[in-house]
């Protein structure tokens, strides 16, 4: 107390001072210290978790599912859109970050393989190829898809194609038979707008995006054309571009007036609520046409190969496979993710879950029991028979595909010319390809 | 004042120091070094390029249609607020019947997150099976696209927007002319002054700075609009509500292009700063009588 009251004011001041700013600093060290190790502390003694990311559709809902039943393991799954589920992945990837143990990859494998963000399942897939049934797994989709310069980076969980769906009874009350060329899914779709009766004649997936591309390869390459030549060229600027952008604008005029913002999720309803007659749709979605609770047209759409250019001509529908890879940053046992990714892509789970997509177990798409139970297998199989492809796996391509199609959109709504737009669009994808070497100068 | 008195004062400005240096100038600063740098996500090496970047961005078609999109929105969307919200000032200012009711439903928009507002406004906007649409069908009118139609998309969001933002003016304009003082009111009535003078000539004036401030919050946030076009459109049909901030977005998050990002958010922040400067210099010349 008499050393207290001899200290001058100042320093009596300035300790108090000190004195909260010690706390203060130990309180926000403290704070961050316990956000921090939070995760640890919280780890210990408990299951390991296996963190999963993908985009949310019937197919792969039911796989997180499964996952999250595998004995002796924590599971928490995130499915959420597309675009917004490759966007998390790259920015956590891109900073080796282990929030994902196992993601779906699909379409991106390839970026996310050369980027070293993904862990090849080789060693493996030698180690439990007995255990997990290995060569019962499509080794065409494995070889083709699933891999990168050699190595296995994927499990395929899924196959699917676009089917033309159509409502039978509507055509048959019209007198019209499912369109099999591109002139007559037209004329089919002009006979069946009614729009006093919010009724139009088709749907189209026209957000920009994966959706709109998905739409756009089909058209393209039923015309003959692709997105690039085999020197890696970008050729969408072509005739067969031309038509397959003219053939999209003249169907939108039989579409939804807000068609331009239809993603897979808003195709889907509208077909499901009796808004539109026909369209390209996922096999994903064949099996919600049906069902009760969320469909008033049920037993009512029938599923076909999508139209041809011209009678005899090919259609070449889009396939998509899907592959589950493991994160190269996983801090999880490596031999537990990719027993969790395999056992739960089992022989049983598999021809339970057949109705939702193409099974990728040998045994179970053979299984006749199965194509006579799901009516579409047999479309999809007629699918892969027309040439049924997936889309170019270079990076570039999904990096660019919202620039791309925000210009090839313009040609739908008339802000540009057809030609215009697509010229637009190949220069977005041509400057992307220059920058990255592509082409030599 | 002492030094002594001036380091204590220094020593009590730390905390706070430290947490707007953390928050708000290293990410600022960071993010103007790194506007000089080719910073590719997928790539962690960064190189040196100078102004290559900002040469990027302004010679990029797609920054002055976005930059023209956000200022379209901005004066539209902001306009559009201030009638709106003067309008509902007033009209709660005069002795309407419910009046506290009233005043607490206006201020509910306010209270939801954008991106939850953008949600609600994305099914009301909606064609086929959306409010907005349905209750113009009662009225005999077959309404647009909107969210899918290039000519009321951005509409769309201008009217989205208005939705959430007019609750501010509406409160920041009825608290004004709560303030105002009754003489000159009095002395306007007993000159035979008419409802439209007196607000004109004695209201007005009064509110002049709460509207210039209006301007000035609404503004900068209506320049930086990101949530709503995020989840009603998208940026779409094609580029037409493709802001400046969505391609910043777009520029950083899909183009895994972090360098240019950098850059088109640094002149993003001059911009703004610029034509909040101007708005800042209309109300100080406001306060020193010069208008």
């Amino acid at each position: 107390m008499a050393y207290c009251k001899g200290r001058s004011f100042m320093s009596r001041r300035r300790s108090v001072v000190l004195q909260w700013l010690c706390v203060t600093s130990m309180m926000l060290l403290a704070g961050f210290a316990a956000l921090g190790l939070w995760p640890t502390v919280r780890a210990w003694g408990a299951d390991p978790t296996i963190h999963y990311i993908s985009h949310r559709f019937p197919m792969l809902e039911f796989w997180a599912k499964k996952m999250g039943e595998y004995p002796g393991i924590k599971f928490e799954g995130e499915l959420i859109p597309f675009d917004q589920a490759l966007e998390k992945m790259q920015i956590h990837l891109s900073q080796g970050a282990p929030t994902y143990d196992i993601m779906a990859t699909d379409a991106f494998l390839s970026t996310f393989a050369e980027r070293g963000w993904l862990m090849p399942l080789d060693p493996l897939i030698a180690k439990f190829r007995q255990a997990v049934d290995w060569d019962d797994i499509n080794p065409i989709l494995v070889r083709d898809v699933c891999s990168y310069k050699g190595k296995v980076y994927g499990v395929p969980n899924l196959s699917i194609s676009m089917f033309f769906f159509y409502r039978k009874d509507m055509l048959d009350a019209a007198g019209l038979k499912p369109p099999t060329t591109m002139d007559e899914w037209i004329a089919t779709a002009r006979a069946l707008t009614k729009p006093d009766q919010k009724q139009y004649g088709t749907t189209l997936t026209l957000k920009a995006g994966d959706g709109f591309q998905n739409d756009f390869t089909y058209f393209l390459r039923t015309y003959g054309g692709d997105w690039y030549d085999k020197d890696w060229k970008v050729t969408i600027d072509s005739e067969a571009g031309v038509k397959a952008l003219t053939t999209m604008k003249e169907l939108m005029k039989y579409a939804p007036p807000n068609v331009l913002a239809f993603h897979n999720d808003e195709s889907t309803v509208a077909m499901q609520q009796g808004l539109t007659a026909m369209g390209l749709l996922w096999q994903s979605r064949a099996l919600a046409m049906d069902n009760p609770q969320a469909s008033q047209v049920v037993g009512k759409v029938d599923f076909a190969v999508p139209p041809a250019a011209t009678k005899g001509g090919r259609s070449v529908p889009r396939l998509s496979v899907g592959c589950y890879s493991i994160s190269a940053f996983t801090k999880n046992d490596p031999d537990l993710v990719f027993q969790v990714l395999t056992k739960t892509l089992s022989k049983a789970n598999m021809r339970e879950s057949a109705g939702l997509a193409t099974p990728t177990r040998l045994s179970v798409t053979r299984d006749p029991e199965v194509i006579q139970k799901f009516r579409f297998i047999r479309t999809a199989s007629d699918n892969i028979q027309a040439g049924a492809r997936i889309v170019p796996t270079n990076p570039e391509f999904s990096e660019a595909m919202l620039q791309v199609t925000q210009n090839l959109q313009k040609g739908l709504t008339g802000e540009v010319t057809v030609p215009e737009a697509l010229k637009r669009a190949q220069k977005v994808m041509a400057d992307l390809m220059t920058e990255k070497g592509y082409y030599k100068k | 004042m002492s030094r002594q008195q001036r380091r204590d004062r220094l020593i009590f400005l730390v905390p706070s120091m430290t947490v707007l240096v953390a928050i708000l100038f290293y990410p600022l600063a960071y993010s103007i070094w790194l506007s000089f740098y080719n910073y590719y996500l997928p790539v962690p090496r960064k190189s040196f390029v100078g102004l290559d970047n900002f040469r990027y961005v302004l010679e990029d078609s797609a920054f002055w249609e976005a930059l023209s999109v956000t200022a379209r929105f901005t004066g539209a969307a902001v306009a559009l607020e201030l009638v709106a919200g003067a309008a509902v000032a007033l009209l709660l200012d005069s002795r309407i019947p419910c009046r506290r009711f009233v005043n607490t439903v206006v201020l509910l928009p306010m209270t939801i997150t954008p991106a939850v507002a953008g949600l609600l406004m994305r099914w009301m906007f909606e064609s086929n099976w959306g409010l907005v649409n349905y209750f113009l069908s009662l009225v005999g009118i077959r309404g647009p696209g909107w969210t899918g139609d290039p000519a009321w998309a951005l509409w769309s969001l201008v009217l989205a927007d208005a939705w959430q933002n007019t609750p501010f003016v509406i409160v920041v304009l009825y608290a004004g002319l709560q303030s105002v003082p009754t003489e000159p009111l009095e002395a306007a009535m007993v000159d035979g002054a008419t409802r439209t003078q007196t607000l004109t000539h004695v209201v007005f004036p009064f509110l002049r700075p709460l509207v210039l401030f209006v301007l000035i919050i609404r503004s900068m946030d209506a320049f930086r609009i990101f949530d709503q076009v995020f989840v009603m459109t998208g940026g779409g049909p094609g580029t037409t509500t493709q802001t400046i901030t969505f391609y910043n977005y777009v520029m950083a998050f899909r183009l895994l292009r972090m360098g240019r990002a950098s850059a088109l958010g640094v002149i993003t922040l001059l911009i703004l700063s610029v034509v909040i400067g101007f708005w800042i210099y209309l109300l100080y010349r406001r306060e020193k009588g010069e208008w």
